[in-house]
């Protein structure tokens, strides 16, 4: 039994940092149309600058994750204004292959300024412990269920009840019925951006704390978020966190149950296993357990 | 100018730079000498997450044969050049094709990193009858020809680990894991763990594989916790050590680490982990330690540093690749008294070279290939974080019995 | 006003032919020429280089008939070249199949594979159709690597898949009395192989199949209501793409004689995806000329990294090494090309014909 709490925290735990992931695909979707493939390496690029300074700038790590959101939402934001702008309207297979080559640009120039090896970012929960009853909790998996549930809230009163949200909403369903609105799609495009950028320094404060550090691996994650996103609905907020959550557990209880008793499925079926997930229930509903229906016209 | 003019414009200045470039290294008969410089490739990581094993292992060659060739070259005359090609540890196969691309600038390969390149480049090194350095320490590699092979292998490594634990006082009949990476590093780990429990005759606990791209270890640790393991040994690369290890003193779970030496880095032990490290980590490894002065190798080493690389930090890495430089340079030196530097030479030269050990480190022995014998003797380290590389001496020259009798097949 | 060169099409049958101009063939015929040349003047190293590019070409003008002329965007193209390796390894291995028969074995494993993949294109259309294709590319990788009977492991395995039809051995020429060796036998059958396959698939695009793909690919539900079967042609697609694909599989595991689960990874399909967009979605000669630039550009680069200053000494720290330069310049190539020339480089060299053709007259 504690090892089913010990998993069912741990799997929460990845699954936080899986949804804020999965909620920054999202958020530029909603607003753009387009999957920025180069999620993943917007968080290599967060932790990486949380190292910068919190490490080797040592200044205190609320100030050093706020500058580094700040830095990483800027260079978010010029990475649309340069390169995503410019293919707007494009076909879909435009912009995905331009986010992909994205990410050998980014991790490329992290690399070059911060080496290959593998870096600490400094946050101050590293492997501190906190016991419940007979489970072990980690500080950082308390940091990532509290942090991920902020983000979700403010994301919430964010899209329901600021302005700013509902002109997203409107820009992304209507463009031009926005725009006649006075609505700017580009400074809609432009705050996506910023806002995908921010929550990836988030999710890299937690995937790289303590001992796991920072070099350019880290941007895998971005690939396992992606059946989060898709599981929930690629324009759902609530789907991408419902959807990170469920794809953390499966990873962890699979790890935890499935491997040990089935060998013959292979010592890391874990890591597969959220894609079956994904692929059935894309099966069974096209556009995922929250996602629109795309209505096409002839 | 418009981008698709300046598209065509870089392509065509690059197709113009390959005309004016190469130029041949050696002549026919004795590729890789030219004139009085022998090239020695060396295939190793410089831009992935193993780079950190992969760049002090160069430098540490190229200071070496800067040395070398600063006392007038091997055999007082051949300067040694050496030649890197960056190759992706994940992906064996491009061993393969930088191997291609350079063996007939070589003369031989000074260090291949990587089990699974050095198993992919096997039927090409025997087609091109080239020498190859394996920078891995597989028991398959001591007697497999056209190999240099250096070090004692993981399984003895494992062995001696193993022997060592259950000989403290009141280790007998404790439970013994493994943790390894899905690689054949890890096989290899492994296959000493079960020859290590052969011999000692007990059964040892789970054995759980991991990847290098594993993100969550709670899973595994899990296992082997429930396991009742009492030591584990552990066979992983510095990126990911930390995170295995961070999850299991995160649960609180202190067994007895038993790693190989690829597994460990530096910088662990001036991360959080220090505290659990010191606690629980043996490394088990072989040579000198980093600035141990009271070895004659290492005063060498650390006088050729201050001169040649004077920025280069305390690192594990290094200290190995000047045993490989040393062992190389040796074969050359014997290739060079036999007056043949041909591919045929250098192959018979090994077969003809003398036990050989770098100094501060085990003796090798080499010639004909069904009697090479690699050192069976390891030294245990702990951590301390306050020495140079985070590395103390716990014990010098384990060799259990089970490492002494162990067999080795001849290889492929 | 009659332009000189300009050789306007006025009849139907002109947009069919593949070669329009004298000029045209002539053109073709050089390059045959060149290609007949090249590996008897260009060092082993570049015979090599130019062998993996005609590989590539075969996998790029599979993909081409799937992203470019279908519109069906998969990211899983690695996994098929797997298949083909490894069930050309198998045919020939353990079966003891001859030469003609693996190859075409391996191709139709992976067309049999595609099929099977295909029916997911019908259900699910652009990003979510890249994503599951992703997914079939880690279920791929993970089956690859446990599949250890067959393929190695993680360690890999070494392949013997003899190119050899009755006396005639690729591996060993000079027994027949040809005075080539390996590389630049392989050279040979690559690049007719590549011509092969070029012509069978601009055969295929130039006549009523490619005329109904592209109608899929425009728009897929019109097209379905004038009477082009989606389910036919988005899973023939799926097939054609994939047998493409297993053949440059083979023919790689043939050549390199060594395969890892490891090498049928993202970056592959990623980067058959930017060869295709480099060269021209949409074209068969645009995928052979992608395939070349991505595969000679990096060995450009570091041949010439001598010369770059800001290179590292690699091992000494300072600057960036040659594979982060490529790597840097694979995203950058592949970003440029979508925003400048999406069109690729073929209709860079489109262009120049236009201008010659309309000249004075080339605005």
């Amino acid at each position: 039994m504690t090892d089913f709490l010990q998993l069912l925290v741990s799997g929460l735990s990845i699954g936080a940092v899986y949804a804020l992931v999965a909620l920054g695909f999202v958020v530029i979707f909603r607003a753009t149309g387009v999957i920025n493939f180069a999620q993943g390496s917007l968080v290599v690029l967060g932790a990486y600058l949380l190292h910068q300074f919190a490490v080797r700038m040592a200044l205190p790590f609320p100030l050093a994750a706020l500058a580094a959101v700040l830095v990483t939402a800027a260079v978010a934001m010029l990475v649309e204004r340069l390169v995503m702008r410019p293919l707007v309207g494009q076909p879909l297979f435009a912009s995905i292959l331009v986010t992909l080559g994205l990410v050998f640009v980014i991790e490329q120039v992290c690399a070059a300024i911060w080496g290959y090896d593998l870096l600490l970012i400094g946050d101050p929960w590293g492997v501190a412990t906190v016991r419940v009853g007979a489970v072990t909790v980690k500080l950082l998996d308390l940091w990532s269920i509290g942090l991920t549930a902020a983000v979700v809230i403010a994301f919430f009163l964010l899209f329901r009840r600021s302005t700013l949200g509902i002109a997203m909403r409107a820009a992304a369903s209507d463009p031009e019925a926005a725009l006649a609105h006075g609505i700017s799609p580009r400074t809609i495009h432009a705050l996506s951006w910023a806002l995908a950028g921010g929550l990836a320094v988030v999710a890299a404060m937690l995937a790289a704390s303590g001992p796991k550090g920072v070099d350019l691996t880290l941007g895998l994650i971005a690939f396992r978020a992606f059946p989060a996103m898709i599981l929930g609905g690629m324009d759902s907020t609530e789907g991408a966190v419902v959807g990170g959550l469920v794809i953390g557990l499966t990873e962890v209880m699979a790890a935890g149950y499935l491997t040990p008793n089935a060998p013959w499925l292979g010592t890391n079926f874990h890591v597969v296993m959220p894609y079956l997930l994904m692929i059935v229930i894309l099966v069974i509903r096209p556009y995922g357990l929250f996602g629109t229906a795309e209505v096409r016209r002839i | 100018m418009s981008p698709s003019r300046l598209v065509s414009l870089i392509t065509l200045g690059a197709l113009a730079a390959v005309a004016c470039g190469g130029g041949a290294a050696g002549t026919a008969a004795t590729p890789g000498v030219s004139g009085d410089t022998i090239t020695v490739g060396v295939l190793t990581p410089l831009s992935d997450p193993v780079a950190v094993i992969g760049r002090p292992l160069l430098r540490s060659m190229q200071v070496y044969f800067a040395r070398v060739n600063a006392a007038g070259g091997i055999g007082g005359r051949y300067q040694v050049r050496v030649q890197e090609e960056d190759i992706t540890y994940a992906n064996p196969s491009t061993s393969v094709q930088k191997y291609q691309k350079i063996k007939d600038q070589v003369a031989l390969l000074g260090m291949v990193v990587g089990t699974d390149h050095i198993n992919g480049l096997l039927p090409l090194l025997r087609e091109d009858g080239m020498v190859a350095t394996p920078g891995t320490l597989d028991a398959e590699w001591v007697r497999t020809p056209n190999l240099l092979s250096v070090w004692v292998p993981y399984q003895l490594q494992i062995i001696n680990g193993v022997g060592y634990f259950l000989g403290q006082p009141g280790n007998a009949g404790k439970t013994i894991c493994s943790m390894v990476l899905a690689t054949g590093y890890g096989e290899a780990a492994e296959e000493g763990l079960m020859s290590a429990a052969a011999s000692e005759g007990f059964t040892p606990g789970p054995r759980v594989r991991f990847r290098q791209d594993d993100q969550d270890f709670v899973a595994p640790i899990t296992q082997l916790r429930n396991g009742n393991c009492d030591a584990v040994i552990l066979a992983s690369l510095p990126a990911v050590t930390g995170k295995v290890l961070g999850a299991a003193a995160q649960l609180g779970w202190s067994p007895r680490w038993i790693m190989t030496s690829p597994s460990w880095h530096g910088a662990l032990a001036q991360s959080s982990l220090a505290d659990y490290l010191t606690r629980t980590a043996w490394i088990v490894s072989e040579g000198p330690v980093w600035g141990d002065t009271t070895d004659a190798g290492m005063r060498e080493m650390l006088a050729a540093v201050a001169q040649y690389a004077p920025d280069q930090q305390p690192d594990l890495y290094f200290t190995a690749g000047w045993s490989v430089a040393q062992t190389v340079g040796a074969l050359l030196e014997q290739a060079v008294r036999s007056g043949d530097l041909t591919r045929t030479g250098i192959l018979t030269a090994l077969e003809a070279m003398e036990p050989f050990s770098p100094a501060g480190w085990g003796e090798y022995r080499y010639g004909p290939i069904g009697t090479r014998e690699p050192p069976r003797a390891n030294t245990i380290f702990r951590v301390n974080p306050a020495a140079p590389i985070g590395l103390e001496v716990e014990a010098r020259n384990v060799s259990v019995p089970a490492a002494q009798s162990y067999q080795f097949t001849a290889g492929r | 006003m009659r332009l000189r060169n300009l050789r306007l099409t006025t009849r139907y049958q002109d947009d069919l032919v593949l070669f329009r101009t004298r000029l045209a063939m002539a053109g073709m015929a050089a390059l045959l020429l060149a290609a007949v040349t090249a590996p008897l003047v260009l060092g082993d190293f570049w015979v090599t280089v130019l062998i993996y590019a005609g590989i590539a070409a075969v996998g790029a003008i599979g993909l081409n008939i799937l992203t470019g002329f279908t519109g069906q965007i998969s990211l899983g193209h690695a996994f098929f070249l797997g298949v083909g390796a490894y069930a050309a390894a198998v045919l020939a291995g353990r079966w003891g199949l001859p030469f003609p028969l693996w190859l075409i074995g391996a191709a139709a494993m992976g067309g049999i594979i595609g099929g099977l993949v295909g029916p997911f294109a019908l259900r699910l259309r652009g990003h979510y159709l890249a994503i599951v294709s992703l997914g079939l590319l880690f279920l791929g990788s993970h089956v690859f690597e446990h599949w250890t009977a067959v393929t190695g492991g993680l360690t890999g395995r070494a392949i013997s898949t003899p190119i050899a039809i009755g006396p005639v051995n690729l591996d060993n020429l000079a027994a027949v009395g040809i005075p080539l060796n390996r590389n630049q036998g392989f050279f040979y059958f690559t690049w007719l192989v590549v011509g092969v396959l070029a012509l069978a698939a601009k055969n295929l695009l130039r006549t009523r199949p490619g005329r109904a793909l592209q109608a899929v690919r425009d728009r897929d539900q019109a097209a379905e209501v004038i009477g082009v079967s989606l389910v036919h042609w988005k899973v023939g697609a799926f097939v054609v793409s994939s047998g493409y694909a297993a053949c440059a599989g083979a023919m790689y595991a043939a050549f390199a004689r060594y395969v890892s689960p490891l090498d049928w990874s993202l970056f592959l399909s990623i980067q058959y995806v930017a060869m295709i967009v480099v060269g021209g979605i949409g074209s068969v000669a645009g995928a052979i000329l992608g395939a070349l630039f991505l595969t000679l550009l990096p060995r450009l680069v570091e041949a010439g990294s001598g010369r770059l200053p800001f290179l590292a000494d690699a091992g000494s720290g300072g600057g960036i090494t040659v594979f982060a330069l490529n790597q840097m310049l694979f995203g950058l190539l592949i970003i440029g090309f979508l925003l400048w020339e999406p069109m690729g480089l073929i209709e860079l060299w489109r262009r120049l014909k236009r201008y010659f053709a309309s000249w004075p007259f080339s605005y």
